[in-house]
């Protein structure tokens, strides 16, 4: 479903010039959970940034059901992030002056779809997140671990074929994330596809299949099991 | 020391690396420097007014007041006696003087021969007063016999070149010649008067014997007190001394003229301090057109205004962006920078910029001070002494647009936790949103309201000047100074009538379009005699023709130049004033002399005062055989042989005036010309409308960088969860709308209501529209728009890849 195919990212910053990944190849299939664990620094984030179309890659290809997405224009590119990508980052980022029921309804908006509709998928959503009690409060008024699901909804709500987390349970604590990781779980047995980016190799392994990220560079058959 | 010099290094080198809010910074503190440079120029030049002599704090003009045929008066002139009296019976002046102005005198030395307006008569105290600097000839008593003339050096160029000017003659047109016995310094131009020939006043009597009148007051009259006397004690004890005196005058003149002439019921008099007659006085018969004081006080205001406006932008502009800043904050604070030290770094930045911006005002000021002094018909030179303001002021004043500045950043930046900063990154607090969005408002409603209140006087302006006079004003020359022809005119005339492109001439006293002046007729009504004030004006009979005015009924005199036709000529307002239903062969006198005139004709109302004033009624009539006409009138039916007819006319002129000076206006300048003080209003607010533009211009850039970077996070979450640049675009541009739009549209009553105060003034007058105000706003709101988006941040353009 979808590929990265020989990506490379340098950054420049005036005369020098660092490489931060380098001929990284990486597939998911519908249904697959991978996560990819490496050292802070090694690259993670940048490589979500690509494979999350919120960045290209100085070289490379990245394939999204066989068509290369790296040709398409800024605006096509939105369109499939809209309808197919979800993110979750370890800080929910919600808006603080949106309902927990409006930052769900957030992304279905960008996407034009009518009220009567939003509604019943937000519910829906809410509903499966156990959150629906919740659904007129600020986002202020929950405690963390109801905003990162809250974050989690918000990312389900467009029911996207690929969830790209990165260190999703960043600012929580053990218990906490592990209910997080549970509920990935969970996404993932619904048929959904996740990468999933941590520095910890016990939440990396979580996932059902591991690669090693070290420097920019994917180490080959780093299957932790 | 070396801390300082590294701050001053740090922020010299933003703005050389086109850091561009220190640029903006730099740009907006340079408008608010060089406007109010050119206002506080402008203050002093305006409170320095006749403060040159050296006595001039004791030095007083004597004005009178008093009733005339039942009118009260206020008179900037006093009699002429009045000088020598308080010389010779107060100790307490230590010398008085009076002057008065020769009526337009043309003067000539040998072949050069130029029409002089300043010319005074005055007594040889005169420069004991005024003591501008005697340059060459007779420094004392310049003016002591009755052919005494000094001159001002410009004039002695003018007339004498090279030439050692000290006791060449002059001659004047009224017969009279003088020899020059000193020249001086001119006046400073700030001065309620400026003389270039100053005349010993004795040689008056050669024209005509006066009798020391104390009911003519005709003369200006000046003294000098000793130090420390008071001003009210002399007036109290002149106006004691004269009382008796001037009731016995007043009674001879009446029991002599019958109660008829001009019955002139009390005068007293009253010292007036020379140094405030420009700002302050408003009188009959001032030398100049004075000033008022409350003109210098709102552009004061307003100089302060627009300083303080400028240091709240630089303030917001620097807050806005703090997380530009903030990271370095963090840093130092982090390394060991004191609190005491990160703000002398923000003061140090603040006084830096405020000093690049001084710089670049002076540079300003230099290069537009021409264009204001033409525009506003000023005399101010950076490096006059009459409108200089001392380095040392400004400086002072740099340094405190520095501190004042700087001093909100420097606490606000120096008070962040460095902890926080690093913890969280830094957002700016929603706290400032409200009154930095009323701030960017008001400065965009003022921007609004100067840009529709401009186009609304400029919509008057057009309207007055297009709207219809009821007479033909295109292509006619107004041939200046028609007495000279004396009785030839009506040769004149016909000679000029025969210039090919020429179709009329004709002549009249009062030129249409000036104020016409009045006289007293009397009549018998249906209940007895009466007396009625009218503007009248003497006219050729072939005015109507040459201006092409119509008339209503019966006709006007004809042939016959050479007698006085006693036939009037009324115009509608004045029929209906009268109360006429049959205006003609209604018999009407002046009522000072007893000529019988008859009405012949009514004609249609047409404009002859000033378009600001509403139509009066008015008398038109033929010229009395003394007195002449003082403006001919040519109309051209071919503006092509314009040259060719002007070149005719000058000769003939010159012919039959034997070489008098040729001036001539068209008629449609002296017409234009009557807006000039409408003209001058709109200059003035278009200037400011440029710079609340330019200054709302940078209340929005602020206002957006707050917002945008209030809201960075957010919009970054946005984008990635699937919102497009043009949604997060839609969205600031909301979010700052909010309070400009209000703004915007508050603008509109306002400028409606104001604009409406100032067409009260005018007696024809023509709305601005309002759905024009309403286009304006929107086009405001438009522009707004493009600054919006040309001044949103990176988080709108940018890949959202920078989260957490
Ligand atoms: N925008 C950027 N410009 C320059 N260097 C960057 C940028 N973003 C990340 N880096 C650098 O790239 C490297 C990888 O960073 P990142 O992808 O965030 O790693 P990780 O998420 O694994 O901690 C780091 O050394 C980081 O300093
Ligand atoms: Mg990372």
């Amino acid at each position: 479903m979808f590929q990265a195919i020989e990506i490379s990212k340098t950054y420049r910053k005036g005369e020098i010039s660092s490489v931060i990944l380098s001929n990284i190849n990486l597939e998911i299939n519908e249904g697959e959970y991978i996560s990819i664990f490496g050292p802070s620094g090694s690259g993670k984030t940048s490589l979500l940034n690509i494979v999350g179309l919120l960045d290209s890659p100085d070289s490379g290809e990245v394939l999204f059901h066989e068509k290369n997405i790296l040709s398409l224009n800024p605006k096509e590119r939105l369109n499939l992030r809209r309808k197919e990508i979800g993110y979750i980052f370890s800080d929910a980022n919600l808006i603080e002056e949106l309902t927990v029921a409006e930052n769900v309804e957030l992304p279905l908006l960008y996407q034009k779809i009518k009220k009567k509709d939003r509604q019943e998928q937000v519910s829906a959503i809410l509903g499966e997140m156990n959150l629906l009690h919740k659904k007129k409060e600020y986002p202020q008024n929950l405690t963390s671990l109801q905003q990162q699901k809250t974050a989690i909804a918000r990312a389900l709500v467009i029911n996207p074929s690929l969830i790209l987390a990165d260190e999703p349970t960043g600012n929580l604590n053990s218990t906490e994330g592990n209910e997080i990781l549970d509920l990935l779980s969970k996404i993932n047995d619904n048929g959904t596809s996740i990468f999933l980016f941590s520095h910890e190799k016990r939440i990396a392994e979580r996932a059902r299949k591991t690669v090693q990220l070290f420097d920019g560079h994917l180490l080959l058959d780093s299957s932790l099991k | 020391m070396e801390q300082i010099y590294t701050y001053i290094k740090v922020a010299l080198r933003s703005l050389v690396k086109f850091r561009s809010d220190a640029i903006l910074n730099v740009i907006g503190l340079s408008v608010g420097i060089t406007i109010s440079l050119v206002v506080f120029m402008y203050v002093r030049y305006e409170l320095g007014y006749d403060k040159n002599y050296s006595k001039s704090e004791n030095t007083y003009r004597i004005i009178t007041t008093g009733n005339i045929s039942g009118s009260s008066f206020n008179s900037a002139l006093s009699p002429k006696p009045l000088a020598g009296f308080l010389k010779n019976n107060f100790q307490e002046v230590e010398v008085s003087t009076r002057l008065v102005r020769g009526s337009n005198k043309l003067i000539s030395h040998g072949d050069k021969k130029f029409n002089e307006a300043e010319f005074f008569y005055a007594d040889s105290s005169f420069f004991k007063v005024f003591d501008v600097p005697i340059i060459q000839g007779k420094p004392i008593n310049p003016l002591e016999s009755d052919e005494d003339v000094v001159i001002t050096s410009v004039i002695a160029k003018k007339y004498f070149g090279g030439e050692d000017p000290i006791g060449k003659k002059i001659e004047l047109d009224n017969g009279l010649s003088f020899y020059v016995t000193a020249v001086c310094e001119p006046q400073a131009p700030n001065s309620h008067f400026n003389f270039d020939f100053v005349a010993s006043e004795k040689s008056i009597n050669k024209l005509y014997i006066e009798k020391k009148n104390w009911l003519k007051i005709d003369w200006y009259t000046y003294l000098t007190l000793k130090p420390s006397v008071s001003s009210e004690h002399i007036e109290g004890r002149l106006n004691q001394e004269l009382k008796k005196k001037i009731k016995n005058k007043i009674q001879d003149s009446q029991e002599k003229s019958a109660g008829n002439n001009h019955n002139i019921k009390a005068l007293s008099f009253h010292l007036q301090p020379l140094e405030s007659i420009h700002l302050h006085s408003q009188l009959d018969d001032e030398l100049k057109t004075n000033s008022k004081h409350l003109y210098v006080k709102i552009f004061l205001y307003l100089a302060i205004f627009v300083l303080l406006i400028t240091c709240i932008n630089f303030i917001n502009l620097t807050t806005a962006r703090a997380s530009l800043r903030i990271k370095e904050i963090g840093v130092r604070k982090l390394i060991g920078g004191h609190r005491n030290s990160l703000m002398l770094q923000f003061l140090v930045e603040a006084i830096t910029y405020s000093f690049v911006a001084l710089f670049i005002g002076l540079v300003l000021v230099e290069l537009l001070l021409p264009g204001f002094n033409i525009l506003f018909d000023l005399n101010l030179k950076l490096n006059r002494s009459e409108s200089r303001i001392d380095l040392l002021y400004i400086l002072v004043v740099t340094f405190l647009i520095g501190i004042i500045s700087g001093l909100y950043p420097a606490i606000a930046f120096s008070r962040i936790n460095e902890v926080q900063i690093f913890k969280d990154g830094f957002q700016p607090k929603k706290k400032g949103l409200i009154i930095r969005g009323i701030l960017a408002a008001t400065q965009v409603m003022v921007a609004t309201f100067l840009i529709i209140f401009t186009l609304g006087m400029l919509w008057q302006i057009q309207f007055l000047r297009n709207k219809d006079l009821g007479f033909d004003s295109k292509n006619i020359i107004v041939v200046e100074r028609g007495y000279s022809l004396e009785k030839k005119f009506g040769e004149f005339k016909s000679h000029i009538k025969l210039i090919p492109g020429v179709e009329n001439v004709s002549a009249c006293l009062v030129l249409p379009g000036e104020k016409a002046s009045q006289e007293s007729f009397t009549y018998t009504g249906k209940d007895g005699d009466k007396m009625v004030l009218m503007p009248f004006n003497y006219i050729e009979k072939d005015f109507f023709k040459t201006l092409g005015l119509k008339l209503e009924a019966g006709g006007i005199w004809n042939g016959e130049t050479k007698k006085f036709s006693p036939d009037l000529l009324i115009n509608s307002s004045a029929k209906e004033e009268l109360g006429f239903t049959k205006a003609l062969g209604t018999e009407l006198q002046f009522t000072s002399h007893s000529k019988q005139l008859t009405i012949k004709g009514v004609f249609k109302d047409f404009h002859f005062e000033p378009i600001q004033f509403p139509i009066r009624p008015l008398i038109l009539m033929d010229i009395p055989k003394n007195i002449y006409y003082s403006n001919l009138l040519i109309k051209i039916n071919d503006a092509d042989k314009f040259n060719n007819i002007i070149g005719q006319v000058r000769e003939d002129w010159r012919a039959y005036t034997n070489n008098e000076p040729f001036e001539y206006r068209m008629l449609e300048d002296v017409l234009e010309n009557n807006l000039h003080e409408e003209n001058v209003v709109f200059k003035i607010i278009m200037v400011f409308m440029v710079l609340s533009l330019l200054i709302a211009w940078l209340g929005i850039r602020a206002f957006t960088a707050f917002v945008d970077e209030m809201k960075q996070k957010e919009f970054i979450s946005k984008k990635i969860i699937g919102a497009s640049p043009i949604q997060i675009f839609n969205e600031l541009f909301l979010s700052v709308s909010q309070y400009i739009l209000p703004g915007i549209l508050l603008a509109i009553p306002t400028a409606f209501s104001i604009l409406s105060l100032w067409l009260n003034g005018f007696a024809y007058y023509s709305r601005f529209p309002v759905l024009l105000m309403v286009a304006i706003a929107g086009i405001v709101w438009g522009l707004s728009f493009l600054l919006i988006l040309l001044h949103s941040g990176k988080s709108i353009r940018s890949n959202p890849t920078h989260i957490s």
